[in-house]
Formats: C-alpha cells, sequence, structure tokens
C-alpha cells in the first residue's frame, strides 16, 4: 500500500505532465478498443445481416415468361416444413395532387405478397397490424411521405386511380428499399407491399404471380425441402428454381483492406502513447537522479528503486486503461454504428466487446510498462559517487550507428513487401533514422530561423539541437501520423478520381434502364426520344456457378459485336472490343478481373456454370476490367446468350445522351416514354456518388482515427516542452533577468515547438509520399489499381493542420514559460 | 542612484504573514561599492531581487536612477533590466549550448543589436575580464572562476549603471574569489559602476565601500567598513 502511495506522490509532484501521459494512454487505449470492437461486431453481423436481408428465403422459383399460375404457390405450400409466399411485383406511380413533384419522382413499385407476416418477408412491424388488408410502408417512407397508420395513399393502376389504407409501418428493409427524400425520389424508386389480390385485380393478373419464395424450416429440412421444390419445378412446365444465394465472401472480402487500415491506425495510437510514456519516465527519472542517488546511500538497491518507478508506470498504465476502456465504450459504439452504415448493415444489434476489451487491456498495461523498460533499466544504473559529485561533465551522447543501420535496412525491406503491412517496418525504419533526419533539418533550418526570428529563432534552433533525441523523439511522432493521414488522404484521393474514371470508361453510356421486360418497338422507341443519340439493349442473367462447395451468383452480360465498341461495359488492354466479342463461340465466356481472381482459373480453363438448362462449361479465353455491376462479371456473345443461358427476353437497355441534355433530363424524358414500365435507371454519376460515398466514409473513419494519433502527437510536443521548461527554468529566469522580454520567450518556446513540428510535417509529409508511391505498385480495390499522384491542395492541407497542431501544442508550454515569476525561477533547483 | 524607502516584502503562508523584508529604508550612492550580509534567510536575496525588478515589494517604494520600479509595465521592467542594470550569480548561469561570445553577446543579441557591434563589444569584454582567446569556447570548457568572469562580461555587455550581483563568490574557492572580488571592485572604481552584492562571507564583503547587514528582514547594521583586517582586505584587492 505504501509503495502505491509513494508512487502517485510522485506522479502528483508533476501533475501536468502526469496528466498528459494518462491522457495519451486514454487515447491509445481508447482507439485500439474501438477499433477491435468495430471490426469485430462488423465481422461477427455482416454475414447475419447479409443473410437476413437478402437471403430470408431459401429458393425462388421463377417463370420462363413474365408471369405464371398462381396454382403452383398452392402446390409449394404443402411441401412439408418449408414456408412459401407469392409475389408479384408492379411498376406504377403515386397519385400525388396536392405535391409539386415530377413524374419520375412518383415512381413507385408495389410488391403483392400472399402473406406479409411470415419469416420469408421478415418485416419487422413497428407500428400498425401486418395481417390487415392495407399496405405497407417502411418508417424512412413514412417520414419523407408524412404518412401515418390509416393514411390513404393513391396509386395509379390499369384500372384507374386505387386507393389503399396504409396498415403497417416496418423498419427499414431491403424489399422495400426507399429514397431517403423527395430529391433522391428522382433517382430511385418508392416501395410499398400489399396483399396479393391487390396487385392481382389492380394490374389484370388475376391468378397470376411472378415468383414465388420458400423457406425451410430449419437447416436439417433444407436438403428435403429442395429435393420437393425440384420435382414439383419440373412437374410444371414454364418454371425454374433457384437457390437464393449471397455473396457474403466476396463482399466482405472487400472490406479487408480497409479492416487492414483501420487495424494499422488503432496500432499507430497505441504506438504513440509508448513514444510519450518513454519520454515522460526518461526524463523523470534524469530529473530525480539526485533522489535515486541519497536513496542509494541509505540502503535502496537498483530492484528496490526499479520497483518504485515500475509502480508509479503501472499506476500510470493502470488509471490510463481504466479510463481509456470507458471512453473507448464510447467510441466504440460509435465506430461500429460508422462501419456498419459503411457496409450497409442497418440492423446490426450485437457489438462484440470481449476481445477488444482484453486486448487494448493488454496493450494498456504491456506498452507502457515495454516503453518504460530502458528509463527503469537506467534507474539501476544510476552512479551515486557520480551524481553525488554534482559532475556535471556530461559524456558526449553519440547517436548509435547500428540504430541508423538497422533503419535503413528496415525501409529497404519494406520495399520487398507488397502488402499495406509494409507500414510498419517502415514507420519503425523511420522512427530509427529519424534523428539523423532531425539534425538534417535543423541544420537547414538554423539560418531560416536566424533571419527570420532572430534572437528567438536562433535560441530556439539551439535549445532544439541541445535535446535532440528528445526532440526528434517527439517530432517522429507526428510525423508517423502526418505520413498516414497523407498515405490515406491520397489514396481516397486517387480511388476516387480512378473509380470515376473507370466507371464512365465501362457503363456501357450515360443510362442504363431495366425494364420488366423489352418489346420489340421499344428499342426504337428510346432511340426516338428526346436528347437521345443512340441506345441499344443486352440481356442479362445471374447465373449459379458452384465454387469450393460454395454456390455463388455471377451475372453474365449477352454483348453485341456491333455494339459494344459504342457501349463499352469492359476495358481490354489486348483486344478491341469488338475484336474480343467477335471472337468468342458458342461456349466460350470472358471474365472480369474480380471473378477471375475469385475463380482462380488459369485463361484457356473451363468454368462450370449452372444455367437454367443444366451444368454447361464455357472456356475462359480472356480477362477484362470492368466496373459494371461492381467489378464482378462475365461476358458472352449476344448470338449464344440466349441458347447457353435459356432466358428468351432481354431487360435492359444502354443510352448514350445528346451533348446538351443533362442527365436528369434523359431520365425523366425516357420515364415520359415508358414509366411504369422501366424498373429501374442507373447511370454512371449515381455509380460514382454510390461508390464514392463509401470510399470517402471508410477513409474517413480511418482519418478520423489517425487525427486522434496526430493529437497524441500533440500531446508529445506539449509534454515535452513543459519538461524543456522545467530543465531550463533557471536559464529562463536568467534570460529574463538580463533582460530577454516576455514575447521573446513566448516566441522561443512557440519556435520550438513549431521547429519540432514543421519538422515532423515535412519529414512527415515526404515520408507519405513515399509509402504512396509503393503502396500504389500493388494496392488495389476491386482489382483497381491507383496511379501514384499527390495531391497538392491535400498536400497543403496537411501541411497547414501539422503546423496548427504544432502551434497549438506549444502555446500552453510557452505561456506557461513567460510567467515563470523570477524571483523563484533563480532560485529554482 | 537607488532609494528603498519603507519597503516591506510579505508572503503569506498557511500558518500567517511571514516578513521577508519589514519596512526597510536604504538609500545608495552612484558609483557606492555595498555589500549586503545576513545570514541565511535574512532576506538579503529578496531585497536585491527587489532592487533588480525580478520581484515587487508588497509595500514601499524603490527608486533606481530616478525611476520607480513599482510604476513600470513588466515590458518597461524587463527594458530597464537590459538597459541599466547587469546580474551577476552564483551559479553563473551560462547557457551551456553557447560559446562565451554568444552568452556575453545574450542581451545584445535579444536587443537586436547588429553583428559587427556583437563583435566588437564581446572582443572589448573578454579583454576586460582577461578572458581574451576565449570567445569560441564552451562554458563546460572553462574553470569556475573564469565562467563568473563570463558571467560578469555578460552583464556588463549593455554597459549598466548598476550590477547586482548575488553571491559572485560563492561557488569559488579563495584564489578564483579574490580574482572576482578585484574584477568587480576595478569596475566600480574605474568605470564608476554602482555594485550591490550580497554575500554572507565577511571577507568578501570588506571589498565594498559599504556594508549593510539585514537580519530577519531588518536592516540592523549599514556602515562604512573599518578595522584592521579590513583594511587589509581593501589594501589586497587594490
Amino acid at each position: 500500500m505504501k509503495q502505491w502511495q509513494i508512487a502517485w506522490r510522485n506522479l502528483m509532484r508533476r501533475k501536468m505532465r502526469t496528466f498528459l501521459t494518462i491522457l495519451s494512454i486514454v487515447i491509445g487505449v481508447a482507439s485500439t478498443f474501438s477499433v477491435i470492437a468495430a471490426v469485430d461486431s462488423a465481422e461477427k453481423s455482416f454475414p447475419i445481416f447479409i443473410k437476413e436481408a437478402f437471403a430470408k428465403a431459401d429458393f425462388t422459383i421463377a417463370g420462363t415468361e413474365a408471369y405464371f399460375s398462381e396454382d403452383v404457390l398452392t402446390q409449394t405450400e404443402s411441401i412439408e416444413h418449408a414456408t412459401s409466399i407469392a409475389f408479384l411485383k408492379e411498376n406504377t406511380k403515386l397519385v400525388l395532387e396536392d405535391k409539386e413533384v415530377s413524374a419520375i419522382q412518383k415512381r413507385v413499385v408495389i410488391t403483392g405478397y400472399s402473406k406479409l407476416d411470415t419469416p420469408v418477408t421478415g418485416f419487422k412491424r413497428m407500428e400498425g397490424d401486418l395481417d390487415g388488408k392495407g399496405a405497407v410502408i417502411t418508417d424512412r417512407t413514412a417520414k419523407v411521405w408524412g404518412t401515418k397508420i390509416g393514411d390513404s395513399i393513391s396509386i395509379d393502376t390499369d384500372h384507374g386511380v386505387k386507393e389503399i389504407e396504409v396498415s403497417a409501418i416496418v423498419k427499414y428493409t431491403q424489399d422495400l428499399m426507399g429514397p431517403s427524400s423527395w430529391n433522391m425520389a428522382k433517382y430511385h424508386h418508392w416501395a410499398i407491399a400489399v396483399p396479393l389480390p391487390v396487385v392481382q385485380e389492380w394490374f389484370g393478373h388475376e391468378g397470376e404471380i411472378q415468383g414465388i419464395q420458400v423457406r425451410a424450416s430449419d437447416t436439417e429440412s433444407l436438403a428435403a425441402v429442395e429435393q420437393a421444390a425440384d420435382q414439383l419445378v419440373k412437374n410444371n412446365a414454364n418454371i425454374y428454381m433457384q437457390p437464393v444465394v449471397v455473396n457474403v465472401d466476396e463482399e466482405f472480402q472487400k472490406m479487408d483492406s480497409f479492416f487492414m487500415a483501420l487495424y494499422i491506425a488503432g496500432f499507430l495510437g497505441i504506438a504513440l502513447s509508448a513514444f510519450i510514456i518513454f519520454n515522460s519516465l526518461y526524463v523523470s527519472i534524469r530529473e530525480r537522479k539526485n533522489e535515486f542517488a541519497v536513496l542509494k546511500t541509505i540502503g535502496y538497491t537498483p530492484g528496490q528503486l526499479q520497483v518504485m518507478v515500475l509502480t508509479e508506470v503501472i499506476l500510470l498504465a493502470l488509471v490510463g486503461t481504466v479510463i481509456g476502456l470507458v471512453i473507448g465504450y464510447g467510441m466504440a459504439l460509435g465506430l461500429t454504428a460508422l462501419v456498419f452504415m459503411l457496409i450497409g448493415i442497418t440492423d446490426g444489434n450485437s457489438m462484440v466487446l470481449v476481445p477488444g476489451i482484453s486486448l487494448s487491456l493488454l496493450a494498456g498495461l504491456i506498452v507502457p510498462i515495454a516503453a518504460a523498460w530502458y528509463p527503469i533499466r537506467n534507474v539501476g544504473k544510476i552512479s551515486v559517487i557520480e551524481v553525488l559529485k554534482e559532475n556535471k561533465a556530461k559524456a558526449k551522447v553519440g547517436t548509435n550507428k547500428w540504430v541508423g543501420i538497422i533503419g535503413v535496412l528496415l525501409i529497404g525491406s519494406s520495399f520487398l513487401i507488397k502488402h499495406l503491412l509494409l507500414v510498419l517496418p517502415l514507420m519503425v525504419g523511420i522512427a530509427l533514422i529519424f534523428p539523423y533526419l532531425f539534425k538534417m533539418f535543423g541544420w537547414v533550418m538554423k539560418g531560416f530561423y536566424g533571419v527570420v526570428f532572430r534572437f528567438s529563432g536562433d535560441m530556439a534552433m539551439r535549445n532544439l539541437n541541445r535535446n535532440l533525441s528528445r526532440s526528434s523523439m517527439t517530432s517522429v511522432i507526428l510525423c508517423l501520423g502526418i505520413a498516414m493521414i497523407v498515405l490515406m488522404a491520397s489514396l481516397n484521393s486517387a480511388l476516387l478520381q480512378t473509380y470515376e474514371k473507370v466507371i464512365h470508361s465501362t457503363y456501357g453510356g450515360n443510362l442504363d434502364i431495366m425494364f420488366h421486360h423489352i418489346e420489340e418497338e421499344d428499342l426504337a422507341t428510346i432511340k426516338a426520344t428526346k436528347g437521345v443519340a443512340d441506345a441499344t439493349t443486352y440481356s442479362k442473367q445471374s447465373i449459379i456457378w458452384t465454387l469450393d462447395g460454395q454456390k455463388r451468383m455471377l451475372p453474365v452480360f449477352g454483348v453485341g459485336e456491333e455494339w459494344i465498341d459504342r457501349f463499352p461495359l469492359f476495358t481490354s488492354e489486348e483486344w478491341t472490343h469488338s475484336e474480343l466479342i467477335g471472337s468468342l463461340k458458342k461456349d466460350e465466356i470472358v471474365l472480369d478481373q474480380t471473378s477471375f481472381d475469385v475463380w482462380g482459373g488459369k485463361i484457356g480453363d473451363s468454368i462450370t456454370l449452372d444455367t437454367l438448362d443444366g451444368v454447361k462449361s464455357f472456356k475462359v479465353v480472356a480477362v477484362v476490367s470492368t466496373m459494371k455491376n461492381n467489378g464482378y462479371s462475365a461476358f458472352v456473345k449476344d448470338h449464344h446468350f440466349e441458347e447457353s443461358f435459356g432466358v428468351k427476353y432481354e431487360r435492359n437497355a444502354l443510352v448514350i445522351k445528346e451533348e446538351e441534355t443533362s442527365s436528369l433530363q434523359l431520365r425523366e424524358n425516357i420515364y415520359g416514354q415508358f414509366g411504369e414500365r422501366i424498373e429501374e435507371m442507373w447511370g454512371p454519376e449515381d455509380w460514382v456518388s454510390v461508390i464514392g460515398a463509401v470510399v470517402t466514409s471508410s477513409f474517413s473513419i480511418i482519418n478520423a482515427l489517425v487525427v486522434l494519433a496526430i493529437i497524441i502527437s500533440g500531446i508529445g510536443i506539449t509534454n515535452t516542452l513543459l519538461i524543456n521548461i522545467m530543465e531550463r527554468i533557471r536559464e529562463i529566469g536568467m534570460m529574463r533577468a538580463v533582460g530577454v522580454t516576455r514575447k521573446q520567450v513566448i516566441r522561443m518556446i512557440l519556435l520550438e515547438g513549431f521547429g519540432i513540428g514543421l519538422a515532423a510535417t515535412i519529414i512527415g509529409i515526404l515520408f507519405g509520399i513515399l509509402l504512396i508511391y509503393m503502396t500504389s505498385g500493388f494496392m488495389e480495390y476491386n482489382t483497381l489499381s491507383f496511379e501514384f499522384g499527390v495531391s497538392n491542395l491535400i498536400i497543403s492541407l496537411i501541411f497547414l493542420f501539422g503546423m496548427i497542431i504544432s502551434l497549438i501544442s506549444s502555446f500552453t508550454p510557452s505561456r506557461r514559460a513567460a510567467k515563470i515569476p523570477l524571483n523563484e525561477a533563480l532560485r529554482y533547483e | 542612484m537607488i532609494t528603498v524607502t519603507d519597503v516591506s516584502k510579505v508572503y503569506s503562508l498557511e500558518s500567517g504573514d511571514f516578513y521577508a523584508l519589514k519596512n526597510n529604508h536604504i538609500h545608495i550612492q552612484k558609483g557606492e561599492f555595498v555589500a549586503i550580509m545576513g545570514p541565511s534567510g535574512s532576506g538579503k536575496s529578496t531585497l536585491l531581487q527587489l532592487l533588480g525588478g525580478l520581484d515587487s515589494p508588497s509595500s514601499g517604494k524603490i527608486v533606481v536612477d530616478d525611476v520607480e520600479l513599482n510604476r513600470l509595465t513588466e515590458k518597461e521592467l524587463t527594458q530597464f533590466r537590459r538597459t541599466k542594470l547587469g546580474f551577476v550569480f552564483q551559479n553563473y548561469q551560462l547557457l551551456p549550448m553557447m560559446t562565451v561570445g554568444e552568452n556575453i553577446a545574450l542581451a545584445l543579441s535579444a536587443n537586436n543589436a547588429s553583428k559587427a557591434k556583437i563583435k566588437t563589444t564581446v572582443r572589448q569584454l573578454l579583454s576586460d575580464v582577461n578572458l581574451e582567446g576565449k570567445e569560441t569556447q564552451f562554458p563546460s570548457q572553462l574553470s569556475g572562476g573564469q565562467q563568473q568572469r563570463v558571467a560578469i562580461a555578460r552583464a556588463l555587455a549593455m554597459k549598466p549603471s548598476l550590477i547586482l550581483a548575488d553571491e559572485p563568490t560563492g561557488n569559488l574557492d579563495q584564489k578564483n574569489g579574490e580574482d572576482i572580488l578585484r574584477l568587480l571592485s576595478k569596475l566600480n572604481r574605474e568605470e564608476q559602476i554602482t555594485i550591490v552584492m550580497v554575500t554572507h562571507d565577511l571577507q568578501a564583503a570588506q571589498v565594498a565601500d559599504r556594508i549593510i547587514t539585514v537580519r530577519d528582514g531588518l536592516i540592523v547594521e549599514d556602515g562604512m567598513k573599518g578595522g584592521y583586517q579590513n583594511e587589509t582586505m581593501a589594501n589586497r584587492m587594490a
């Protein structure tokens, strides 16, 4: 007990330093905890969410024609241990008399379900009744429309305007996905669910349905249900069955680099805390050399002295870790919510906290002790005679050349690593050679400081050189943070630019329209629509593909040799579009780079796809790049599409607009022409904005963590300057006594902090650019590599940020130095 | 030159008010060499700090060179110290990362003096304190006595009319101590610089024209030196 009390009193002797050291541990622990908890929670929730959102059913029965008989539902309902619902979707529009919105904003998809309250629909009721005969809308839609239970919605149908009451409001779900505002309704339609007979009656499809979703009651029954459904499909002409497949692993693989970057940013926080702890302890022990020497003379062993200091470190670590965990929990909640939002989880309900708590607890306790190891070791080595003789002659501290050599080797080795992990050896290497860099920087800056800031600048530079190791150690902390933020910001910008370029060059025009089905005269109508320069139609079908026992969906496009040059859906370095498509034989296919990588085969090998007519093999003849379908696709010649995949109709049209027509005008003109027959309209700018939002949000989260690390660096600067002032208190007193003004003292300390920050920022930016150069060689996101590029704006902003952090961090110490009472300063021992 | 009128310095302690100085009056003529003596904690260093404007009195008035220190702002006080005063400390207080020349030039640099002026002044001062050729050496390369000479040269850099010396020989052996006292005495005689020196060493105090003794915050004795021993000491210093 006494040991702890002594340790606590020792810590309280330097309250500000103790506070800053604890603060750095708090931020380090909190960032580690929040990153681990957020990533773990996302990893746990993502597959569950995807399954619940996209794969509530196990099988879908669809027709080879647009509609088939409702009688099939009666048959599926007889399958044991299974729930079946039939659905029928129609595109129509809302009838809004008193609302001034364009026709395109009124688009609504109305889906009739044979049952609304089943595990297959999975609606989570918030208000109202799912057994009623009214409409079901999501809470988001209800909010935008200002609709309550019992209010009526007017719908334009084949039999005139019909009204239906809202009987239930449910939690936002993928099946009833709608825009978040009236403005966003220009780009996405509304969605409502109603009982099946309502849609059948309103749109004249009595006795007809579009599909049936079948869900087995449990995993054990799955095989039996599949067999029964398969038999049922064979007994009925014009229908087929497909398992519901979600590519969870591929979706999640895309997040790997993001999670890795998050981990590195979290690691940076705790690593920077370690630097600050080392710094504080090192100085604290030097300050107390006399005390330790006296204690030795009265019989304290080196071990006892070391335990004394260790107790202080443990106390710091305990307090910092406990507070860090509490704050980290709050941060974890926020970060998890952000990550969930980013990867599209709207219903993540469970946090995974145990691994995060365990690891950050360990990090919070072990990292400070490890960081304090060297200073603690020095406590035992203090020589009583040297200290008590007040032998002021200090051995010249030389820089260990091996440290520099190891640093250079580590930097060199990082060039061989083709993974984001290269950041680690590179960072350690930079940290080891940093004293040399700082010295060089000091040499360059000396003249500048002297000329521009005269006396204060000259004194500041001398003080920085005098405490070279401490100054450079503080500077390197900020340098690493700055380098990371340069890398992340430039990656973000480079990715966005690359995405935009690739999306526009592989979208196949300015608009992709998905119809319910395309009729013969539709293409001519599109071409004749105002603002349309050219148009074509194409087929697309998601094909089941089994790899390593896992079922996946591979979207296959039927591409025309005669139009692909005008409507490019991919890029190829070896071929022109028409040459490649023209050369394709019936059983040949072209894969996109992502699907090619997932497949793992070679060009010339065959890929097996589960088509509507059974399993077929296709020879992979080329690999291309595309961002169509988010860069996961395959292409075959359109003449072979129907034969190969058994789909008889086309549903999509690609449109190139006239130059003077805007994208929105084009959509409105097309919608004006086809109205409810259009299911979806997407343009390249929509994809750019969707993907841009995801990329920018990902980087914002990482950058927020790196900014936290930079704040720790700021704390490091404040800490170092306070230590410097404490050591030079008599010196500052003397300077003031001989006529150095307060302003000059303030400026001197500010310039010391500014020098540390300036060196860190400039070297950090250069190091960041090196990182960009190194990572640009191998980094890719959805197979898109990005080009080496450094934005002047980003670099300028980061430079400004580094400078502001340095100045803010130096402000308190400089004020403190100027306020030192002269009489006390001159007496200070 | 210096007039101290009814000056007190009070510190508020938990146990009550502590008077470091109590209602003291002093008058020091221009060109005088005054030694302030007294045991530890008597208030002699506090008095020196008040004279140098390093601290302010709780009551009373201090006038130095017709300037009432109490009325000066922080900025004016700094300017006053820079131009009128020279400080010499027991521990020399030289900046270890600066050469001898740079230490001497500290106040000049802070005053943004030209390089040429700094160079000439430093050379002259080094010659005055018998340290020619030591300009580029660092304090750690000099003996204690030499370091104190550098400190005196630094105090002289702005040509002050008053030097305040706090135990200038306290850290030196007898030989070096005598050298420093001789130098201060010479400056007082030849340059007419007023010197106020705090010391607890009676022998050192004998070099002064006048000795003020402080005890428990009160001036208990203020008189011209006298006696055989003092004569001998004074002769030795001459």
